[in-house]
């Protein structure tokens, strides 16, 4: 297996400051965020609301995947199997067993991070590309038996009952309250000695373990945590969905959209995939909806263009082009003061 | 200060710059939406859709956006909609869903919260206006569909539906239809069942045992597939041991269009066969040439029903669009006629009149009769038309001066 | 289960390969999961399609135009695009071929309409016995090429100038590079070939079935399978992987119901990538 002339260089992975105060500058931001896009829920309209409900899913969506992909670098295609799981999870027990939608959320979360822990066993021994195609294996055997399966009707669907699933505001608050729950473990897991074994595992699991790193075991609370944020977002889209069936939600396309998501946003970084879902969600798919036969070539262009010509996503552009404007303002305003023949 | 305190601040001020223009962002299409939406008031109305343009059901929701948009194009060169005393245009605004149910949901919602549509038309099949129906419900907004065979719509809400509405052909109808027309030919009455697992052709396949078991068949096979199967070798050969003469299906058109080329090619001809939505479309015949010759095709309108407004469609259409992409633009056109007079009976755009007026109908639409039942929907009839020389004609119920051909010629 | 049934499974699979083998070649050599290889298979089918509605061509008179029209796009596509996503890291790859499977659905559909549509032949209406067991031409035909195909590979890669030369490129591209190959070309020429066999897959893809600009999603499905059970990069592993695809499929048809065949496969795929990562056939010639 040879990746060595076409591989990325390894990042610097120096943490600047004492991780904790960062990771709790960070936790306060993001309360801060939080407050705003409640306020804003607040003052918009039901398009705000409708807008941010999926949003804010998709953002979690994305986060989970980034946990997983770009802080210990295992590229999951199998998104679509905790959606899927949990979504059916919530439906099964709202439906035959009367639960409301919390519970209901919860017991979603709690299977799909059951799945991801029975699937981490046989998965993790794979590595690089053969873990992606085996989680890729996993969702297809699953949406192919749910197909098969009476139990969950088929492949004639299920439904949330339609009188259990709360009012647009309250949508919007869940939707919020599981995008800061995944954003902000995104942030624990960032700024903590966790993270910083984790990028070590990352870039060189061989030397992980040699330094002493429990390299699987911290591989597989990832893979865990990151199911069960998945089948969090996937809960919020099966409320807002109502009616599903398994090819819609063990599909291959939360995959896509998440990777898509946070490889455009910028992988590995916290604030990457948040920007990835927003340019994503709302820049391409739904205000390019409005031309329904260009869509499609917009999206397949964009997607190309972006990872063409902004390697390494839109996020850390953002940040660098800042840095470097900053710092040339800094050199100007310092060269200025010092060719400036003092005036007294 | 050191260079690491900047550099965090850096990427405070950053994220939060971002978030603001987020928030600027949203705020402005929510501005600009509403304002749209009031200014659209004094003038027009908007109608939405959200069409699975693209994607597997790419063909059904083209042939959708053809009869929506012919009949909007008909009320507004009439000087727009009558609604309580004055004239308004409408402005049918239609999305794109790439045949994904929760992007189909997704834009339902924004149609009606961002684009301030006051009422929806749905998309084709149940999985797509199912989600599309369960928004219209939790946002009280009228909803009229059509393409979605009754009891799958009408029994997707356990509780009931308030708000959405379908157009269509009851699947029993269907079968019942179809089990007639294969015993128009003499055979031996043994039938082979091909349905892929989709939502429909999992519905359709106790019906269509029941139908012709009633007709005094006998069902010799039933072969169940994955929606993108294109490969049918091992049923076609059990089929051909068991001596099926009758083959009865419901799959999507590209496994229609390997399922005949692979009867002929393993020598399998069966006397009758009809697989609906396979052949729904002119490339049923531009993928088979002469092997379709003979096969059955469901069909919602065909010149021969004699429906309300034919002349005129043929008049204005005909030359353009062939029967079979008539037969699957009409059945739009007729659910937008539907959900147009029920807006102008009820003399307001209040969701909640305008879905009373659209319980009340009672009338001739381009679909023939429709009469709401208990459960939203409108049963239209179900035809059976037979492909010849690359046209459609309506053969069940049966058309005066047409007679179906047997055996079918093209697997000859 | 009768012998007809199992014998045109295999058959099947032999399709199965023939769409397989350029995925198989591009995963060994790039380490690239093409996303757009069910776009490039697909491609071929509406090319032939759109050269009979212009000439009359039957699919076979037009397939060496497809194969040459295809290598040429690949070979492009490699030097203007993934040339550079691929120096950037595999995800940057896996997304930046999805934009092109993207943008080759909706090219599909604006040009062709989203209906399903088929190339007719003959070919794929014909057939022929052996002994009781019913044969189908196309499939046949496909088996054959695919045979072909995969023996012609197998003997480039191992035995000429050429194929030592595009294995050090796989195995080792910076030493490669330092040793005077020409990396850049060898990947080009790579996916060039790549696209040519998928032109063949795809041809004979639209003969025997139906396609329409969404079918490249199971088509690639299938393809990653097949490459995975057989090997990265292990052309006679591929071969091989696709007959018994298509023979396992059969088999759990008749024995479970058609409802089954994508979950049989599947489950075959994980099983066999859980105990054996490299494919029953191990890395082979890459």
């Amino acid at each position: 297996m040879a990746t060595t002339a076409l591989s990325r260089a390894p990042e610097s992975v120096a943490p600047a400051l004492p991780l904790r105060r960062r990771g709790i500058a960070a936790l306060g931001a993001l309360v801060l965020a939080g407050a705003a896009c409640l306020a804003l829920g607040e003052v918009g309209g039901a398009g705000v609301l409708s807008l941010g409900t999926t949003l804010f899913a998709y953002v979690a969506l994305a986060q989970a995947w980034n946990i997983l992909g770009g802080f210990s670098g295992q590229m999951s295609l199998g998104v679509g199997a905790f959606v899927g799981t949990s979504a059916y999870t919530m439906a099964l027990t709202m439906t035959r067993l009367g639960w409301s939608w919390l519970p209901g959320m919860v017991a979603g979360m709690a299977v799909a991070g059951s799945l991801s822990a029975l699937l981490a066993f046989p998965l993790l021994r794979l590595k690089g590309d053969y873990f992606a195609v085996g989680t890729l294996a996993a969702t297809l055997a699953l949406d192919a038996w749910f197909d098969n399966w009476s139990f969950v009707n088929k492949s004639m669907g299920v439904s949330v009952p339609i009188q259990a699933v709360p009012g647009q505001t309250e949508m919007y608050v869940i939707g919020l309250v599981v995008a800061l729950f995944a954003v902000g473990s995104a942030i624990v897991m960032r700024w903590s000695t966790f993270g910083v074994r984790l990028l070590a595992i990352r870039e060189d699991d061989l030397a992980a373990r040699l330094l002493g790193v429990n390299v699987s075991g911290y591989r597989l609370v990832v893979m865990v945590v990151s199911g069960m944020l998945i089948g969090l977002a996937g809960g919020v889209f099966a409320l807002s969905l109502v009616s599903f069936v398994p090819d819609g939600m063990f599909a291959m396309s939360w995959t896509i959209e998440a990777l898509v998501m946070v490889v455009i946003g910028g992988m590995g970084t916290v604030i990457g995939p948040i920007v990835g879902a927003v340019a994503v969600y709302y820049g391409i798919t739904t205000e390019l909806a409005n031309f329904p036969t260009l869509s499609l070539f917009f999206e397949g262009g964009l997607l190309l263009v972006i990872v063409r010509f902004v390697p390494g996503g839109l996020w850390p552009f953002v940040v660098r082009t800042a840095r470097r404007s900053l710092e040339w303002c800094g050199t100007a305003i310092r060269s200025a003061r010092a060719t400036r023949p003092p005036s007294s | 200060m050191s260079v690491m305190t900047v550099r965090r601040a850096t990427r405070v001020i950053f994220a939060g710059s971002l978030f603001a223009l987020l928030a600027a962002g949203i705020g402005t299409i929510t501005a600009a939406s509403s304002g749209a939406s009031t200014r659209a008031s004094t003038r027009s109305i908007t109608i939405g859709a959200s069409l699975p343009l693209t994607g597997p059901l790419g063909g059904l929701g083209s042939d959708q956006e053809i009869g929506y948009r012919a009949e909007v194009n008909d009320v507004n060169r009439a000087g727009g909609i009558k609604i309580g005393g004055s004239k308004y245009k409408i402005n049918l605004t239609i999305l794109n869903n790439a045949s994904t149910a929760t992007t189909a949901s997704n834009q339902a919602r924004a149609l009606v919260t961002r684009d301030g549509a006051i009422a929806l038309l749905g998309g084709a099949t149940p999985t797509i206006s199912v989600p599309q129906a369960d928004v219209a419900t939790l946002l009280h907004v009228p909803f009229v569909t059509t393409n979605n065979p009754d009891d799958a719509f009408g029994s997707a809400n356990a509780k009931g539906w308030k708000y959405a509405w379908d157009v269509f052909f009851k699947e029993e109808t269907q079968a019942k239809t179809v089990a007639k027309w294969a015993n128009v030919c003499p055979s031996n009455k043994k039938v082979a069942l091909f349905n892929d697992t989709e939502k429909d052709g999992t519905f359709e396949r106790p019906l269509y045992e029941a139908a012709v078991k009633a007709d005094g068949d006998r069902v010799v096979g039933t072969y169940t597939f994955p929606p993108p199967t294109t490969t049918f070798s091992s049923f076609i050969t059990s089929a051909k041991a068991a001596g099926a003469q009758i083959v009865i299906g419901q799959m999507l058109p590209t496994a229609g269009i390997a399922l005949v080329k692979q009867m002929k090619s393993l020598g399998f001809h069966p006397d009758v066969v009809i697989l609906a939505k396979a052949a729904n479309a002119e490339n049923w015949w531009k993928g088979l040439g002469s092997l379709a010759t003979g096969s059955g095709m469901e069909l919602t309108w065909s010149p021969a029903a004699h429906y309300p407004g034919t002349p005129q469609i043929l008049k204005t259409w005909g030359k353009k669009l062939s029967v079979d992409t008539l037969a699957s633009a009409v059945p739009d056109f007729g659910a937008a006629q539907v959900l147009l007079q029920a807006i102008s009976r009820a003399g307001s755009t209040s969701a909640a009149k305008v879905n009373a007026a659209i319980a009340k109908t009672n009338g001739m639409f381009a679909v023939g009769h429709v009469k709401f039942l208990k459960n939203h929907t409108a049963v239209t009839r179900y035809l059976v038309g037979q492909w010849t020389h690359g046209k459609v004609v309506q053969v069940y119920p049966p058309v005066p001066g047409v007679k179906t051909e047997c055996p079918m010629a093209g697997l000859r | 289960m009768n012998a007809t049934t199992l014998v045109n499974g295999a058959l099947e699979g032999g399709l199965y390969a023939l769409v397989a083998l350029g995925l198989s070649l591009v995963f060994g050599v790039l380490r690239l999961i093409n996303l757009a290889h069910g776009v490039l298979v697909i491609g071929a089918a509406y090319a032939a399609l759109e050269l009979f509605e212009l000439f009359r061509l039957g699919p076979f008179a037009a397939l060496p135009i497809v194969i040459v029209v295809a290598a040429v796009f690949g070979y492009l596509l490699q030097r203007l695009m993934l040339t550079n996503l691929l120096l950037k890291g595999p995800e940057a790859g896996i997304v930046g071929t999805f934009g092109l499977a993207v943008l080759g659905e909706a090219a599909f559909a604006a040009a062709f309409t989203s209906n399903g549509v088929s190339l007719q032949s003959s070919l794929a209406t014909s057939s022929f016995k052996i002994g009781g067991v019913t044969l189908e031409m196309v499939l046949v035909t496909a088996c054959a090429i695919a045979v072909a195909c995969a023996g012609a590979l197998q003997f480039g890669l191992k035995r000429t100038r050429a194929g030592s030369v595009l294995r050090a490129a796989a195995k080792d591209p910076s030493t490669a590079e330092l040793m005077g190959i020409n990396v850049r070309l060898v990947f080009a020429l790579t996916v060039a070939l790549a696209a040519a066999l998928a032109a063949v897959g795809g041809v004979l893809y639209g003969v025997s079935t139906g396609f329409a600009p969404t079918s490249d999603t199971s088509l690639l499905l299938i393809a990653v399978a097949v490459v995975v059970v057989g090997g990265v990069g292990n052309i006679t592993g591929t071969l091989v992987a696709g007959l018994a695809m298509g023979l396992v499929q059969a088999i759990s048809v008749s024995v479970f119901g058609g409802g089954y065949a994508d979950f049989t496969v599947y489950v075959l795929f994980f099983v066999v990538l859980i105990a054996r990562p490299k494919g029953l056939f191990g890395q082979g010639a890459l």
